[in-house]
């Protein structure tokens, strides 16, 4: 049997009130009036089968009668206007949930907020949610603050990435030590041990440099010198491209302490001179790119920032998180703490993550868009469960920044396993949720809003 | 004066090499070379390196930044006879490092 337009009308009621719009009696659970009050409010909405006529004293009364608060007439022309249709109706319900789940996680709550405040804190609430114009970022100067570190030296700043000059600088000491002493080279390999001279053979071995794993065959004066020269050749050239990216990195990083503002964070973990070359050509396709380009946005660049131990680095990029309004995530085959950290507090902070999921990673970015346990976050100020957008390619991350940024996203509202899920239209990301368990609901805000 | 990480993680892996091959047992902080040395009043020094029955706790001074590093050690140090505190500071690594990157391009 098809549903009237009066069942469909009481569904759309249901919905706007966060009850279940599902069964004979949609709003059976929360009607504090008789039955056939109910009717003649009916009835003055619906006076024959082809006529709807709604107006704000119409639904107040109905909302009076669910036990709920009336709306103001500037909540009311916000979301339904002049309506005059059952579908107008329902894309007004649609609207207001959209922007409950965006804004507080609730719908009952959201309609007293929303539906009883001032038209001053109605306006403000609402503009958090509507499109905000590019003229704002395409007034800024360009970002050209930060100075570039040569891609092939990129590595170079990294912890671990920046041992391979470490393990030169083993290799030099001991040729350099065995070159000086040639009388007592095997003693001197016996004192540095069998495991460290191979890993010395080894590591030469990369820079095509014959050392013996074990023993002394090949280690006499007329070989040392030769490769002593060339060792250190590599060595003083890579600590000199080190020295210089190191100087150029320290400087960004004042810099980006003292920046004004700053839009963007970019989440990465960065180990291998590949991991900095692809980072970094991801950050300048996604920020040159032309959907981005005029809004000359600010971003902190961690490949081309430096700091002379870990825990000053943590801390210039927790300041950074803090301060941008976006983070991009690029994902990675292999979960790394930082990172993930990185995720999950920006989406803590309340504030949008933009996770880039490189080709090749499919099964990643399913798990990052529909179940990672990290996927869906409380935002600790507001108590909204917060996820996260997948994107698979710099352009697509670039439209979406611009979308987030400007907010220009369109949602749609599912429901799934006993939750509401708000899904970006275009990535089909969950970006809010809300629990269809009265029990659960009821004890989150209670515990949530509720301090000893 | 003070030392960049960089130079003194470089002094770090030059003594504790010098000193492996000049016999001693050597725990450094090196990564992935040398194991860690022990923790002393609550500060892990650079290099603890072990020649018989004596101790040598070196350390590499990056500035003044280290002076509760360096009161423990030598808090440590002066109580037993068995351990020798050995301070390397930025001024010598400076000559070091000028004398290495002198050498590395000779």
């Amino acid at each position: 049997m098809s549903a009237t337009p009066r069942d469909t009308f009481l569904a759309a009621v249901a919905k706007m009130l966060g009850e279940n719009p599902i069964g004979a009696s949609p709003l059976g659970a929360v009607l504090v009036c008789e039955g056939w009050l109910l009717e003649e409010i009916l009835h003055s909405i619906f006076p024959s089968d082809d006529k709807f006529t709604l107006d704000r004293d119409k639904l107040n009364r109905l909302l009076l009668n669910c036990g709920r608060p009336m709306i103001t007439e500037h909540f009311y022309e916000y979301f339904f206007g002049s309506v005059d249709s059952l579908e107008k109706f329902e894309a007004g319900v649609e609207k207001f949930r959209v922007k409950a789940m965006w804004l507080y996680g609730n719908f009952r709550f959201a309609l007293k907020k929303l539906g009883t405040t001032s038209t001053h804190e109605f306006e403000a609430e609402i503009r958090k949610t509507e499109p905000k114009s590019p003229a704002g970022f395409e007034a800024r100067e360009l970002f050209t603050d930060i100075d570039p570190i040569p891609t092939a030296d990129l590595g170079l700043l990294g912890y671990l990435s920046g041992k391979k000059i470490a393990d030169l600088d083993i290799c030099l000491e001991t040729v350099e030590l065995l070159d000086a002493q040639p009388a007592k080279i095997a003693e001197m390999l016996a004192a540095i041990g069998p495991e460290k001279q191979k890993r010395i053979s080894d590591i030469l071995a990369g820079h095509e440099i014959s050392f013996p794993p074990v023993g002394t065959g090949g280690l006499e004066p007329g070989t040392l010198a030769p490769m002593l020269a060339r060792i250190k050749s590599l060595s003083t050239s890579l600590h000199s491209r080190q020295n210089k990216a190191i100087e150029i990195g320290l400087k960004n990083t004042h810099r980006y302490l003292t920046l004004p503002y700053l839009d963007v964070y970019v989440a990465t973990s960065m180990r291998t001179q590949q991991d900095f070359e692809n980072q970094h050509h991801f950050i300048q396709d996604v920020f040159g790119d032309p959907q981005v380009r005029d809004l000359k946005l600010r971003y902190f660049d961690p490949t081309v920032s430096y700091a002379n131990d870990r825990i000053t680095k943590g801390v210039v990029e927790m300041l950074m998180l803090r301060r941008a309004q976006v983070t991009i995530y690029t994902a990675s085959s292999e979960d790394t703490l930082g990172k993930d950290s990185e995720l999950a507090a920006t989406l803590a902070q309340g504030k949008a993550v933009i996770a880039y999921v490189p080709p090749g990673l499919d099964a990643k970015a399913e798990l990052l868009r529909v179940d990672h346990p990290l996927g869906l976050q409380l935002d600790i100020t507001s108590g909204v469960v917060h996820g996260i957008i997948v994107v698979r390619s710099a352009q697509d991350c670039a439209k979406m920044l611009r979308k987030v940024l400007l907010r220009e996203r369109t949602f749609t509202i599912r429901h799934e396993k006993g939750n509401f899920l708000l899904e970006e239209v275009e990535t089909k990301s969950v970006l809010r949720v809300v629990s269809d368990d009265p029990y659960l609901t009821h004890a989150f805000w209670t515990f949530f809003h509720h301090r000893h | 004066m003070t030392l960049s990480i960089i130079d003194h993680d470089r002094a770090v892996r030059h003594y504790a090499m010098r000193m492996l091959a000049d016999g001693y047992e050597v725990k450094a902080r090196v990564e992935g070379w040398f194991d860690e040395p022990d923790i002393i009043k609550g500060y892990r020094p650079d290099i603890v390196a072990r020649k018989g029955d004596v101790f040598l706790i070196v350390e590499i001074e990056k500035g003044e930044i280290d002076w509760p590093k360096i009161k423990a050690l030598e808090s440590f140090a002066s109580g037993r006879p068995e351990f020798q505190l050995r301070l390397i500071t930025p001024e010598e690594i400076s000559r070091e490092i000028t004398d290495l990157n002198v050498r590395n391009s000779a």
